[in-house]
């Protein structure tokens, strides 16, 4: 709130300043004011020294004066902007200035002109108030633009960031995070706000995985189910064969035709579970290949991996399907080796190679075949692990829809998974 | 033949409102000393880009770029403008006379940057303008006073006087008539049988023909590339054809 009890002080003070203006003008009008002239002393002393024009003016220094003789001939000129086009008395009385004829008996001399007295306080008030009126606006209309930019800025622009917020949230952007000035008036409110939208967004991704495993689940649950029912069909063949009672026979063939029909029924189960799983959207875009470093340190959130520089080159990939690539290959080895990590890139023809090593108990030669395959999983080391046995055969899928590839090998002190990521 | 140009994923980002464009993307690339190599795309797919990446004009954003065995990409821009002058000449669409100098003068200009001006030094200039065919009833002229295929071939000669060893071309006839466009291309075919390294970037089949080498581009990746023997040593007509027929495998 400091910024609008600075704004308040500084606007009173405005305020306060300009008053002060206003006083000290009407001060300085009174100490300068004139006394009004007494035309008949000038027009007194002009008859008197008739023909000493400057003595005339000498006598009273602090007034203009014209004096034109019977044919409106200028005989004294003591200012000529004050007096600019007045030839003749008629003149000087449209100009609102006092004329007096100067006559000697029944000789008419000349005229005396001088601008009104009342008229010369009038002109200078005017000016006085037109100079100190204008400055208030001025400085008032400062105040006021001031005002509106300070409200707008800080007040209405934060509200319409948070309308633009809200409709991108509203349409399922939640990446953009809230813009916020550093000295913001509702800090703590827009903040909350931003808050919500991490939240939003943490729950969402938390939605898809659960999402996800819901169907790896009713995948690995429809796979497993078909080995019983495999088994139930075997034995109704073989019952069939060796029943002689033809009653028992025809209920044993209508157990049969039932378990083939829960057989296609798994069946259909487990594709369109898998089809759901398969179903990434893939969307590849060039990126510079120092998103790689960016995705494994994201992921290694044990601090196990070392890597090489990653070579500068521009590579074409869904970012989030192969950050969720890297994310099981780490995750699993920190599942199955829990050792340190070493990732080493090269170019490799139009890929750029990306190897990704443990340094665990590896896996059997007779196994790596089959790691990527669904509901694969490993017999040596996973008996106490959970796993549905789908994460590395939904990454090589992502990773060939990507147009790159996955290959898994082992070795006798750790196992290996490389990934050939295409150049743009 | 020694490659005298080699990149090394060599890229090109431009970035524009926070939307990153990349021009050149990962681009590998050999060429060898003493060839005419003609670069070709559509519009925008790098052509010019590439060019500049590799004569020096321009900095790689990723990627390397080796002027013989120096790596050029690693250069200061102070080092960049030293090393383009001694090893790189340039003509362009634009042709850049000073408009205040005779044609000698407006070589001399470009020579004296590193040589010393000598009775050799001029007399090789003469020599090399009567090559380009620009005969000494023009030397004392000034460049409004020729026409615009005279003051390319002026502008080449300023361009090969420092005896450069890559010649970069961008257009060179684009702001010409054909039968001017000719003779330039003319200068360039006996400047190459001469033995000079050159790169030209350029839309228009009729120049291209003069090359050794043609690299296409498109989207800033190299996708393809045609050689041709030295020109004048075949049949132009079927030279024309079979680079036609190239072009058409491209999607010129």
């Amino acid at each position: 709130m400091s910024g609008f009890k600075k704004f308040f002080l500084i606007s009173t003070f405005l305020l306060i300043a300009s008053i002060a203006v206003i006083f000290i003008t009407a001060a300085c009008y009174k100490n300068n004011r004139v006394d009004a002239l007494n035309i008949n002393d000038i027009a007194q002393t002009a008859r008197q020294d008739w023909g000493d024009f400057q003595g005339i003016h000498e006598k009273f220094p602090d007034t203009d004066i014209l004096i034109l003789d019977a044919y409106d001939t200028r005989l004294l000129v003591t200012d000529d902007g004050v007096f600019e086009g007045i030839n003749s008395p008629l003149d000087a009385i449209q100009h609102d200035m006092v004329s007096i004829a100067v006559t000697d008996g029944d000789l008419f001399m000349g005229t005396v002109i001088i601008p009104d007295p009342g008229t010369i306080q009038y002109n200078s008030l005017m000016h006085k108030l037109i100079a100190v009126t204008g400055a208030i606006v001025i400085v008032m209309a400062a105040v006021y633009a001031s005002f509106i930019y300070y409200v707008d800025h800080n007040i209405a622009r934060p509200f319409r960031r948070m309308k633009e917020f809200a409709a991108a949230i509203a349409q399922g952007n939640l990446d953009e995070p809230l813009k916020m000035e550093k000295n913001n008036m509702f800090g703590i409110f827009t903040e909350s706000f931003d808050i919500m939208r991490e939240e939003l967004k943490a729950s969402r991704s938390r939605e898809i995985a659960l999402k996800m495993k819901e169907k790896e689940l009713v995948a690995s649950l429809s796979h497993d189910l078909k080995t019983p029912v495999t088994g139930i069909r075997v034995i109704c063949e073989l019952l069939e064969v060796k029943v002689e009672d033809e009653y028992v026979k025809a209920k044993i063939s209508n157990i049969e035709q039932k378990t083939k029909e829960i057989d296609v029924l798994v069946s259909d189960l487990l594709s369109s579970s898998l089809d759901d799983l398969g179903e990434l959207n893939v969307n590849p875009c060039e990126h510079t290949s120092d998103i790689l470093r960016k995705i494994v340190m994201e992921h290694d959130v044990n601090r196990k991996v070392t890597s090489n520089d990653v070579p500068d080159c521009i590579i074409r990939v869904d970012r989030n399907r192969l950050s969720q690539v890297i994310g099981n290959i780490i995750s699993n080895s920190y599942k199955y080796a829990d050792t340190d990590i070493a990732v080493s890139y090269k170019f490799d023809g139009k890929f750029l190679r990306m190897d990704i090593r443990d340094f665990g108990s590896g896996v059997p030669e007779d196994e790596i075949d089959h790691l990527t395959s669904k509901f694969y999983r490993g017999k040596s080391n996973t008996k106490d692990k959970d796993g549905s046995g789908l994460g590395l055969y939904i990454s090589d899928q992502l990773m060939s829809r990507m147009g790159g590839s996955l290959i898994c090998s082992s070795y006798k002190d750790g196992f290996e998974v490389t990934l050939m990521i295409p150049l743009a | 033949m020694t490659a005298i140009l080699r990149t090394e994923k060599l890229c090109k980002t431009f970035s524009n409102d926070g939307m990153q464009q990349h021009v050149i993307k990962n681009l590998d690339l050999s060429i060898d000393s003493g060839d005419f190599t003609v670069i070709m795309g559509a519009s925008g797919s790098g052509k010019s880009t590439l060019l500049y990446a590799l004569s020096g004009m321009d900095k790689p954003s990723m990627g390397k770029v080796f002027f013989g065995e120096e790596d050029i990409s690693s250069y200061s821009n102070d080092q960049l403008a030293m090393f383009r002058r001694r090893n790189c000449g340039f003509v362009f669409q634009s042709i850049y006379l000073l408009e205040n100098m005779n044609v000698i003068d407006n070589i001399l200009t470009g020579a004296l940057v590193l040589q010393k001006n000598t009775p050799a030094l001029i007399s090789r200039v003469k020599s090399l303008l009567g090559h380009v065919g620009i005969g000494e009833e023009l030397w004392k002229k000034y460049p409004n006073q020729l026409s615009g295929g005279e003051c390319q071939r002026v502008g080449i000669v300023r361009a090969v006087v420092n005896e450069p060893r890559v010649l970069f071309a961008d257009e060179p006839t684009g702001a010409l008539d054909s039968s001017s466009g000719q003779a330039v291309l003319d200068v360039f075919t006996s400047l190459h049988k001469d033995g000079q390294s050159i790169v030209m970037v350029t839309h228009d089949i009729k120049t291209a023909l003069r090359g050794n080498r043609v690299i296409y581009l498109r989207d800033g990746s190299v996708v393809g590339e045609y050689k041709m023997p030295l020109y004048g040593t075949d049949d132009v007509t079927s030279r024309r054809d079979s680079l036609q027929a190239f072009l058409n495998e491209m999607g010129w």
